[in-house]
Parts: C-alpha cells; sequence; structure tokens
C-alpha cells in the first residue's frame, strides 16, 4: 500500500513551504503532509506521494497540479497542509 | 434492477482493470459492442458491465470493472476487483487485462505491479499511445513486456486499432516470474517502475498549455459558474426541445395500438385488460423513454470530455456551504437521470460521512421517472402558455435542488455534525467525446429501463386493473334508465350523449366500487387536505413503488372514462373528472401534487439501494420518513396558498 510518511517524521527546513504559497508554473516535491490517513492514502494512489515532484499548474480554489500526465485539483483546505520543497532547493 | 453477475464456464472470462479515465470503457465497449449488460458484482451493489467477443473461434466473457488506482486501498471498489481477481465471489478469471495510459505510465505501473503479484495470467494494453507519440514519447512494447513478463499490447479503443492483437494476445496470455517491488514500499515501487521506464520509453512527455488556459477558465469562480449554467441549460433544453417529437410519436403509436388491439379482441376482461391495463398503463411509462435516453446519451458525452470533474470544483465552492463535498455533484447530476445509479455514483465521495450525506439527498433531484407527473401537471397548470409551463418545469428542478441543499444543510448540523471532506480530484485531459460509447452507454441505460416498465410496472398496471375491476359492482339504476331512454329515442345525437352518459355513470360506480376504490377511500382521508380525491389517493399510494408508474395508475384508473374521446393517454388522463364531475386535476390540486412529487420519496427501490449503500435501515427510513413528511407539508401549504388565490 502506498502510503505517506506522517507529518513528524521529517525535518521541517526553512525551505519547505505550504503548497498553497507556491508560485504558478514553479516545480516542487512533496516534503510533509498534514492530513489524514485516508486522504494521504488517496493522494498517493494518485501519484502524489512524499517525495515526488510536480508542477503548479493554477493556484487558488482549487489548485491545479501536474505530475508527469496527471492533472489533479486540490481545495486550499489540503494545499495549505502539504508542505513542498521548491525543486530548486530541494537536493 | 440489476441481476448478479453468474460465471459461465463455456466461455473465456476475462477482467478488464485499470485506473479511472484510461479508456477502460471505451476498449470494452469496442470489444463487445451490443452483446453486454449492465450487473451486480456478486455480494455488492457495485455495477459492472458484462459482454460477449467472439475471435478466431474463441469465445470470451469481458467484464469491465471499476476505475481503481490501487488494489489496496480500503474502499469498496478495489475490494471487489481484488474479490473478482481472486476468485472469491466467482469463478476465477482466466485472465486479466490492465489498461494503462501510455502518457501516464509510472502512475499506473502501481497497479500492474499488484496485478503481477497475483496468480493471474495478465496481459498489458496500451491506451492513448497515440497522445503519447503526439506528446514525444515513443515505447517499445516488446521491450516493456519482456521486463514485465507479460504480453504488452498497444490498443486504440475509439478506432479499434490493435485489439486483434490483444485478442491473439489472449490467446495464450504470457506470465514469466521476473523481480517485483513489494506492493505498499511505494520508494521502492517507483525506483522499479523508473527503470522500466528508462529501459522501454523514449523522450520527454510535452504538456501543452491549452490545458492550463481552458482549466483557468472552467474552474474560474465567475467565468466558471457561467460555464456551468450554460453547459447545464444547453443539456436540459436539448433534452426537452430533442424528445418532444420522438414522444409524441411514441404517444400516437401507443394510441393507435390500444385501438387496433381493443377492435380485434371481443368485449370481456381480457380486452379491457389488455386495452386499459397494459396498453394504457405502459404507455404512460414508456413515453418518456426518448428523454431518458438523451439525459444518458449527454452525460455520457460530457463525462467524455473530461469537464464533469471541473465542474465538480466549481460546485464546490458552493456546496460546501451546505456541508457537502464538490464530488457530489456527480451523483447529483445522474440523480436526474435515476436516484439509484445516483446513490450508486455517491461512493466516488470518499468520506463515509459526506457520502451518507450526500445519498440522503439524493432522491430530492428530479429524476427522469419523475418526468410524466411533471409533464402530466404542468400541462394542467400552465394549458395554454407554454412559456410558464417551461418556468415551472424549470421550478420544480430548482424546488428539488434547494430542498436537496436545505436537508444537507439540516443533516449536517444534526445527524451527521461536522464539515465536508476537502476536495482532491483527478483532472481528466480534455477529449472529444465518443458517440459510440454514449450511444452504448444510452442503449444499456434504456434497456434497463424497458425491462423494469416490461416486468415491474407491467405488473403494477395488470394489479391496478384488476383491482379496479374487480369486484363487479351491478349496474346503477340511473345508467339503465339512460340506456332505456335512448334506446326508444328518434333522435341519433341526443341516444349517443344518453348512451355516453350511461356508460360514465357504470364506470364511474364500477371504480368507485372496486378495491382499488376501497383502498383509495380508506386512505383519502389523510391526502383530503392536499387536494386529493381517492383516484389521486391510489396513483400516490401505488406510484409509491416507482415514481412513473403514477401516470400509468392515473391512466388505468381513468381508461374507460367516456367523458374524453379520441385524444391521446396524456390529454385523457388531464381532462379525467372526479365523482362530483369535478376534473381531478384543478389547479390548487395539480400544484399540490406537483410540490408532493417533487419532495417525496416515492421509490421503493431508492430505499432499498439506500439501505444497501448505508448498510443501515436507519438511514433508509430516516430518508423516507422525512421526505414524506416535507413533502405531505409543502403541498399542504401550497394547496391552501393556491386554493385562496384561485
Amino acid at each position: 500500500m502506498t502510503v505517506m510518511t506522517p507529518i513528524l517524521t521529517p525535518k521541517l527546513d526553512q525551505h519547505c513551504i505550504p503548497l498553497s504559497q507556491l508560485g504558478e508554473s514553479e516545480t516542487a516535491v512533496v516534503h510533509v503532509t498534514d492530513l489524514d490517513f485516508d486522504e494521504r492514502e488517496a493522494l498517493a494512489a494518485m501519484g502524489l506521494y512524499q517525495d515526488a515532484s510536480f508542477k503548479l499548474c493554477q493556484q487558488g480554489q482549487p489548485c491545479i497540479i501536474q505530475i508527469e500526465a496527471t492533472r489533479l485539483g486540490l481545495s486550499r483546505e489540503v494545499t495549505s497542509r502539504i508542505l513542498v520543497r521548491r525543486c530548486g532547493v530541494c537536493n | 434492477m440489476t441481476t448478479p453477475v453468474v460465471q459461465p464456464s463455456a466461455a473465456k472470462s476475462i477482467l478488464l482493470l485499470g485506473n479511472p479515465n484510461v479508456g477502460k470503457t471505451t476498449l470494452f465497449n469496442r470489444l463487445c459492442g451490443l452483446r453486454s449488460a449492465t450487473a451486480n458484482f456478486p455480494g455488492s451493489t457495485v455495477e459492472a458491465r458484462r459482454g460477449s467477443s467472439s475471435y478466431a473461434n474463441t469465445k470470451r466473457i469481458f467484464t469491465d470493472l471499476p476505475g481503481i488506482y490501487s488494489l489496496n486501498a480500503t474502499d469498496e471498489l478495489s475490494s471487489v476487483c481484488c474479490r473478482a481477481l481472486d476468485g472469491t465471489d466467482c469463478e476465477p478469471p482466466d485472465a486479466v487485462v490492465v489498461i494503462v495510459d501510455a502518457t501516464n505510465l509510472r502512475r499506473n505501473l502501481t497497479i500492474v505491479n499488484e496485478v503481477l503479484h497475483k496468480d493471474v495470467p495478465c496481459v498489458l494494453a496500451l491506451s492513448m499511445v497515440d497522445i503519447a507519440q503526439k506528446s514525444g514519447l515513443t515505447i517499445d512494447t516488446e521491450k516493456f513486456g519482456e521486463k514485465l513478463g507479460c504480453h504488452v499490447v498497444a490498443v486504440h479503443p475509439r478506432t479499434g486499432q490493435g485489439v486483434a492483437s490483444l485478442h491473439e494476445a489472449l490467446d495464450k496470455p504470457k506470465r514469466d516470474a521476473k523481480p517485483l517491488p513489494p506492493i505498499g514500499e511505494s520508494k521502492v515501487v517507483n525506483t522499479w517502475a523508473n527503470e522500466l521506464i528508462a529501459s522501454s520509453v523514449g523522450g520527454e512527455l510535452a504538456t501543452g498549455t491549452f490545458t492550463d488556459r481552458v482549466d483557468k477558465a472552467f474552474t474560474h469562480p465567475i467565468l466558471g459558474m457561467f460555464v456551468f449554467a450554460l453547459v447545464m441549460t444547453g443539456l436540459f433544453w436539448t433534452i426537452f426541445t430533442l424528445a418532444a417529437f420522438p414522444m409524441d410519436l411514441v404517444d400516437f403509436i401507443f394510441g393507435h395500438v390500444g385501438t387496433f388491439v381493443g377492435g380485434v379482441l371481443p368485449e370481456g376482461d381480457l380486452h379491457d385488460m389488455v386495452v386499459d391495463g397494459v396498453i394504457s398503463g405502459v404507455a404512460g411509462t414508456v413515453v418518456f423513454l426518448p428523454q431518458i435516453c438523451l439525459l444518458f446519451f449527454l452525460i455520457s458525452l460530457l463525462e467524455d470530455t473530461g469537464y464533469l470533474a471541473r465542474a465538480a470544483f466549481v460546485m464546490d465552492r458552493l456546496l460546501r456551504k451546505f456541508g457537502l463535498p464538490g464530488q457530489s455533484f456527480v451523483p447529483f447530476l445522474s440523480a436526474h437521470a435515476c436516484a439509484i445509479p445516483a446513490i450508486m455514483a455517491a461512493r466516488i465521495v470518499p468520506d463515509r460521512r459526506d457520502r451518507i450525506a450526500t445519498i440522503l439527498v439524493a432522491p430530492f433531484f428530479s429524476c427522469s421517472a419523475r418526468l410524466p407527473v411533471y409533464v402530466l401537471l404542468v400541462g394542467v397548470l400552465f394549458i395554454d402558455s407554454p412559456f410558464l409551463a417551461g418556468l415551472a418545469f424549470f421550478g420544480c428542478y430548482i424546488l428539488g435542488a434547494v430542498a436537496a441543499l436545505f436537508t444537507a444543510f439540516i443533516v449536517r448540523k444534526t445527524v451527521i455534525p461536522g464539515t465536508s471532506r476537502p476536495m482532491m480530484l483527478e483532472l481528466p485531459t480534455y477529449k472529444m467525446p465518443s458517440i459510440r460509447t454514449a450511444f452504448l452507454t444510452t442503449v444499456d441505460r434504456a434497456w434497463v429501463f424497458l425491462k423494469n416498465a416490461g416486468t415491474v410496472i407491467l405488473a403494477i398496471v395488470v394489479i391496478l386493473w384488476w383491482l379496479s375491476a374487480y369486484p363487479k359492482i351491478s349496474t346503477p339504476q340511473s345508467a339503465i334508465s339512460l340506456r332505456e331512454a335512448a334506446s326508444i329515442t328518434s333522435q341519433p345525437e341526443e341516444a349517443e350523449r344518453l348512451l355516453t352518459e350511461a356508460d360514465s355513470i357504470e364506470y364511474t360506480a364500477q371504480l368507485s366500487g372496486s378495491f382499488a376504490g376501497q383502498l383509495g377511500k380508506f386512505f383519502e382521508p389523510a391526502f383530503a387536505p392536499l387536494g386529493y380525491d381517492w383516484k389521486l389517493t391510489v396513483g400516490v399510494l401505488t406510484s409509491f413503488a416507482a415514481r412513473e408508474v403514477f401516470v400509468s395508475t392515473i391512466a388505468v384508473l381513468t381508461a374507460g372514462d367516456d367523458n374524453v374521446e379520441n385524444v391521446g393517454v396524456i390529454q385523457k388522463i388531464e381532462y379525467a373528472k372526479r365523482d362530483d364531475g369535478e376534473r381531478i386535476f384543478n389547479i390548487p390540486t395539480a400544484a399540490s401534487l406537483l410540490v408532493f412529487f417533487v419532495l417525496a420519496m416515492q421509490c421503493l427501490p431508492t430505499i432499498a439501494v439506500t439501505k444497501r449503500e448505508t448498510n443501515s435501515w436507519n438511514w433508509a427510513l430516516l430518508q423516507l420518513s422525512y421526505m414524506t413528511v416535507l413533502a405531505w407539508i409543502a403541498s399542504f401549504v401550497t394547496f391552501t396558498i393556491v386554493s385562496g388565490v384561485v
């Protein structure tokens, strides 16, 4: 089963920002989420698991991200609880 | 209702599995065409289509499993797919075809890995290869197959290209043991997927800006709502405009069939049962088949374009205020066709509490079974004004939607307190819709509707006819006197008038004394405050089995009414009379009845499905009692106000 790591495991750093603050057309990787198990499981099944890289297509409600050919629409309540690292600083 | 799947042993059983939006159903339609039917999986309410296909003297039964992202998810769809693969509730499959989106290999390989862990021969069908190639990807299917240890075939479900190769691969499905990553280890699975892709796929996927631009418009807070309103208006306008001609045709055909059969059959009980019961009753329902077909056809086209997922986000802004998630919009749209598939479609709502709230309010949206009643009553209310009739029709839909949202708000404040789960939804790529897929879906749904009309509704109308024809009542003295007067008068016109009056008195007496009449009169006091006489009471009671039965019931109960002749079924009902000679459908009663049918839970199968989907009689009974009480109160208020105004 594809499961995302719980919130407290990874260390947060200064480069992590909520997905809701990422700029349009920026690419980033998922660092950590503050979502419940079912939500994490659903996102992971759709391709948004920890360390998955994606491009932000549209910010707002909905926030639209692209993971390879998959486009996901996420509401603001979800994007504010996903911390991401911009690709320029993630590695 | 659907029937359980029974696995035949003579033909090869093949399962079609894959992620949502990969072209699975289109491939199924290409393989099976019209040789398919909707059925339930054993032990579940999950619908699936099964169909047969023959190739090189080999007959195969294909089962189109629901689209899932993972076999290991905790939802019912994944569980059903797992059980089908394992052969838990049915015979184990001979092979499984995993349909994989070639433009999205990495994500799709998760489910491929899970299937390869099962001990089932497997064939990979790569769909959307043309789009992948246009986007800059090249896939070496042979190498890909070698690495996976199974056949990999490129298919184009819309054109049928590659389907022959798929059949040939199914003749001898390969299953070589290859090292596979453990299920659930997403990092290891991704490394495995990356290596596979690196070895067999060339090029980089180019992503265009077209989808971004269209999504910006379709999900925009104002523009998106405008587009949504435009799409929905177009949908319903098309249905009501285009369906008018075929509906008139069906009405005309049934009218003539009734006249012809009535002329051929000798007078007596068989004549009355066939003409007044079967033909009249079934006509009252089947006449609405064109509207139902158009609705399913257009919903299927819309779904195929990829717009519905965007519309769900547009609706999320509104629905969340009432404690429902945007995903509820899809069941609500289906509810305009029928509440049963809508309640089943509520499975796409991931959170159980959201799902139950969606199920509880879905039957408020006006289903196609209500259309016959709306058409009849709106016609009575605004007989000379098509514009007002259209407005009233629209008002019924609005009233249903408002009642649904109001109820959802109450439900989320009381029995299921809390807010809805935030939206996260895959947005499929925009595509030209497939007419073929929409057509086959429509045929499938129409067939289910006709089977219902030919079985349940037919049985109900025959029973109703019997209830209204027995016990036989002796001819009233007044009718005998009128007939005697007609026989001695020298004026033919006067004789005819007297005979018509005598027939009417005899018919009314028979109906009034029949079992149906007794039943209607027994329950009449409960509905009298709403303006209903005993005939309407019988109609309301029988339509509890299915709403559309109301028109059939009234058609049967008024079939022998000779006050109106040479008119279609609908007009005959509209002009039907009460025992006191007043029209059954006067304006206050028609308005009250219209409100009642918008709000009432008049559908036995819906209650059964609610029970199954919520796994509790409590929710089903709460839904039934709440909707009935709300409908009664709203109808009473309507009747009182309209009576005062008129």
